[in-house]
């Protein structure tokens, strides 16, 4: 018996240690920790663990002394290292499995397990026991990533669509499996298990690699759980749990993002010339016009934009590196972007334009394959946190392509994102970078959505193409990289900006009389939004045509105010107004 | 107004700040005097900085021209708006002995003072010292959450380094500094200066200089207008250090980062 609870023990301990290890070094996100204790739970559920009552398994701090008191009793309780080797695979799959995104970096898996493996070892040193054990996981991690890896080579050299839908429906089937399979019923034996493995290990990507190590790994713990049923279900009917994969466009063939989401024009000449900037955005797939709103008051809302060049830039000459764009969809919905490019970057405003242009397409895909739209329902956080990841990464990826189209280094594209989808039941935001946005909800408060990524040095933030997406649960600023938010109220407006607009419309940072301390109030400047409110719904009511509120809102956003006058940086800024909550 | 025109109140917000400390030499060798059409000698001869000058009355020295430049750049960034409020200048002199003239503080509460020269060069300290104010400064902007851009540190010299001055130390900190992107050092030779010893003491990405013949005037209107670009960057921009700095009116060599 007494082994037996070594064993629940042990796959509590790993559990915990992946816990610890996703989050490694980053503070941990609420919505995560939320995940990450529902899996620890649910986990020590099925082993019959109790969790002490004093650990908070939300609390990543928590969660770290309890590993490490844990650590402590098994490096003391077991002499010899033999049943641990069993559970080196519950531990690499897990180690391996993604809350989030693709965590395709090998390097980045490993450099978690070292972690774990010098904590580990850090804390039996301390306590004078011997740690062979340590030294045996470490070798065997090191063997099972070798096949990982050689699997994940073979797999590359299969034709690669056929490859990324696999990959695609493995991570689909992950994420699913990992909130629930552990605490499925009934066991399979390690034999059967085994084949299945290897008949499994042909067929599907990396990713189903590292959930059937969970499963075998399982399986051998006795714990007995994941039916294996199950999974091949989920093999044979895809469709029911797949993330969207940015393959085809269930609309109107015009629009239709290709498979490969080059932007460059037909017009670049073969030899690889150095490319115009304005050339590159040629885009053989350009989005629609936004539909003009019918002037007889059906559509529920006003959106204006513009993106204006900043003094700097003027007086240097550079471009505006500002963009932005937005799509009335219809029903109430709509999508909303801001692209700030780097103003150290060569061709930021290129990076900007197809963060832009190209993110609207991804999230009109993404809305049209989750009919969230069409059951005009929000998703949940975590979903939209996953699924506003996964879109991000693929935008992320279309500029990486621009860069290597045009010969030009990813980061001179650097550009920040800032999505806000709009609805008739409230708002979908996620965004990486600096800039602000906020909403007014129906009782006329003004509110914040986000909080602004910044670097040390008060004009540095954080870009799309910037190296996060290897490190998961990258945070800045207090909040993850990317920060989604949902908000699940009706909204009477919404407004999102780069930063080149915040001094004037937004209330920044501030001192604190009582401390001495400064900080960011971070809270939209209701002075600067009402009147501007009532100004864009008398406008649609007068029949400005939207071409022409938009060149009304340039202008003002060019020079309607002595800080928008005397602003260095581009501003750009896109405001919507719900009509319908005015009736 | 018309109903139809956008108009909206602004919101008031604290403005970052950005540091710039001028680590100025005032060394005996700055008396020398570079436009002697009004100099009457007075027959002496003095050993300043090793070498032998003649003593004389009138004419306009080195120092004559860094005050002037100095006043000049005082008044350019009061009269920016956004600079006045942003930038803290700082002042630090060196000859025998390093003093700071000037703690950090906004200009409206900057006194430019009148160096006058004399002793030897203790390089080295003065730009350590410059170093510490940048250190000390960053950590109170972080205790007090203000937001700030890099700060600046502009060495002007136009001497050898006293003999005792360990040039390699410093060397290995600014490089290691810069590299971390802890601050921007911008060493700026005079006429007389050892270059050589400037750039190994320069930092990352950014070479020593040479002023062009005395033209204190134009570093300095190089230097407020640079100071008004950092003051207002946006994210990430970088600072076009040879905008107005080279070329007929330019203050210094031909040079590129």
């Amino acid at each position: 018996m007494k082994t037996a609870m070594d064993f629940k023990k042990w796959v509590l301990i790993l559990l915990v240690a992946f816990s610890i290890s996703a989050t490694y070094g980053q503070d941990m996100n609420a919505d995560y920790s939320k995940i990450q204790g529902e899996i620890v739970k649910k986990t020590c559920n099925a082993f019959g663990v109790d969790i002490p009552n004093n650990i908070n398994v939300n609390k990543k701090r928590e969660l770290i002394a309890f590993f490490n008191e844990s650590l402590c009793e098994i490096a003391s309780a077991t002499k010899k290292p033999k049943p641990l080797q069993q559970y080196v695979g519950v531990y690499t799959a897990l180690c391996g499995l993604p809350l989030l995104g693709d965590n395709e970096d090998n390097m980045t898996l490993k450099t978690h397990v070292s972690d774990f493996l010098d904590q580990a070892i850090a804390v039996c040193k301390k306590n004078g026991k011997k740690h062979d054990w340590a030294n045996s996981i470490e070798s065997e991690i090191n063997v099972t990533f070798d096949k990982y890896k050689k699997k994940e080579e073979s797999l590359q050299e299969e034709g690669t669509d056929k490859g990324k839908e696999k990959e695609s429906k493995g991570k689909g089937a992950l994420v699913n499996g990992s909130s629930s399979d552990v605490t499925g019923q009934g066991g399979k034996i390690k034999d059967q298990a085994t084949k299945k493995d290897e008949n499994a290990f042909g067929e599907l990507a990396r990713k189903l690699f590292i959930l059937l190590s969970i499963l075998i790994g399982v399986s051998i713990v006795g714990g007995g759980i994941v039916s294996f049923l199950y999974i091949r279900k989920k093999k044979n009917q895809p469709q029911a749990a797949i993330p969207p994969a940015p393959k085809t466009a269930p609309t109107q063939s015009q629009n239709q993002p290709q498979p490969q989401p080059v932007m460059t024009p037909k017009t670049v000449s073969p030899n690889n010339e150095p490319t115009q900037p304005d050339e590159i955005l040629n885009s053989p797939t350009p989005a629609p016009p936004v539909p003009p709103l019918p002037v007889n008051g059906s559509a529920e809302w006003v959106v204006v934009g513009a993106s204006v060049k900043g003094n700097g830039h003027i007086q240097t000459g550079m471009p505006c590196q500002d963009n932005h764009k937005y799509e009335q969809l219809g029903d109430g919905w709509g999508i909303a972007i801001v692209s700030d490019g780097a103003g150290s970057a060569k061709h930021s405003e290129i990076g900007s334009k197809v963060v832009s242009e190209r993110g609207i397409l991804h999230f009109k895909q993404l809305l049209e394959k989750e009919e969230w739209m069409k059951n005009n329902t929000l998703p949940t956080d975590i979903e939209w946190l996953q699924k506003s990841y996964n879109v991000l990464k693929n935008i992320r990826n279309e500029v990486a392509l621009v860069a290597q189209k045009n010969n030009v280094d990813v980061r001179d594209l650097s550009a920040t994102c800032l999505v806000v989808i709009y609805s008739p039941v409230g708002l979908l935001t996620v965004h990486v970078g600096d800039g602000r946005m906020g909403y007014e909800n129906m009782s006329g408060i003004w509110k914040p959505i986000m909080t602004p990524h910044k670097g040390e040095e008060a004009n540095q933030t954080i870009f799309l193409v910037s190296d996060f997406w290897s490190i998961p649960n990258y945070t800045l600023s207090g909040v993850l990289v990317p920060e989604s938010v949902v908000i699940r109220e009706p909204v009477r407006a919404f407004a999102l900006m780069s930063d080149g607009c915040e001094n004037t419309s937004w209330c920044c940072t501030a001192k604190n009389e009582e401390t001495g301390k400064y900080y960011d109030r971070n809270l939209p400047f209701e002075g600067f939004f009402k009147p501007l409110k009532e100004t864009i719904v008398s406008l649609y009511i007068d029949k400005v045509p939207e071409e022409e509120r938009n060149e009304r809102w340039y202008n003002f956003i060019e020079s309607g105010t002595s800080g928008f006058v005397k602003e260095q940086d581009d501003k750009t800024m896109i405001y919507g107004v719900n009509l319908s909550s005015d009736k | 107004m018309a109903k139809n025109d956008f108009a909206a109140e602004s919101a008031e917000n604290y403005e970052q700040k950005c540091l710039c400390v001028l680590v100025l030499d005032v060394s005996g060798s700055m008396r020398e005097i570079v436009d002697n059409s009004n100099v009457t000698y007075t027959g002496k001869t003095m050993l300043i900085d090793g070498r032998t000058y003649n003593i004389v009355t009138g004419g306009i020295s080195k120092m004559d021209l860094l005050n002037e430049g100095l006043r000049e750049f005082y008044n350019e960034i009061c009269s920016d708006e956004t600079t006045s409020q942003r930038l803290e200048l700082c002042i630090i002199t060196f000859n025998d002995f390093v003093k700071v003239v000037q703690e950090p503080a906004l200009p409206e509460n900057v006194s430019i003072p009148t160096l006058s020269g004399d002793g030897e060069t203790a390089l080295a300290d003065a730009v350590n010292e410059a170093i510490d104010k940048v250190e000390a400064r960053k950590n109170w902007y972080k205790q007090t959450g203000q937001p700030y851009y890099r700060p600046w540190i502009i060495l002007m010299t136009d001497g050898e380094p006293n003999a005792g001055q360990d040039i390699d130390s410093l060397s290995a900190r600014i490089k290691s500094d810069t590299a971390a992107k802890k601050y921007a050092f911008l060493p700026v030779g005079v006429e007389g200066a050892n270059m050589e010893v400037l750039q190994r003491i320069a930092g990352e990405g950014m070479k020593a200089t040479k002023l062009k013949g005395m033209r204190f005037g134009q570093f300095f209107k190089w230097l407020s207008a640079s100071m008004g670009t950092i003051t207002k960057a946006e994210s990430g921009q970088t600072v076009n250090m040879s905008a107005g700095a080279t070329g007929d009116d330019g203050w210094m060599d031909a040079f590129t980062i």
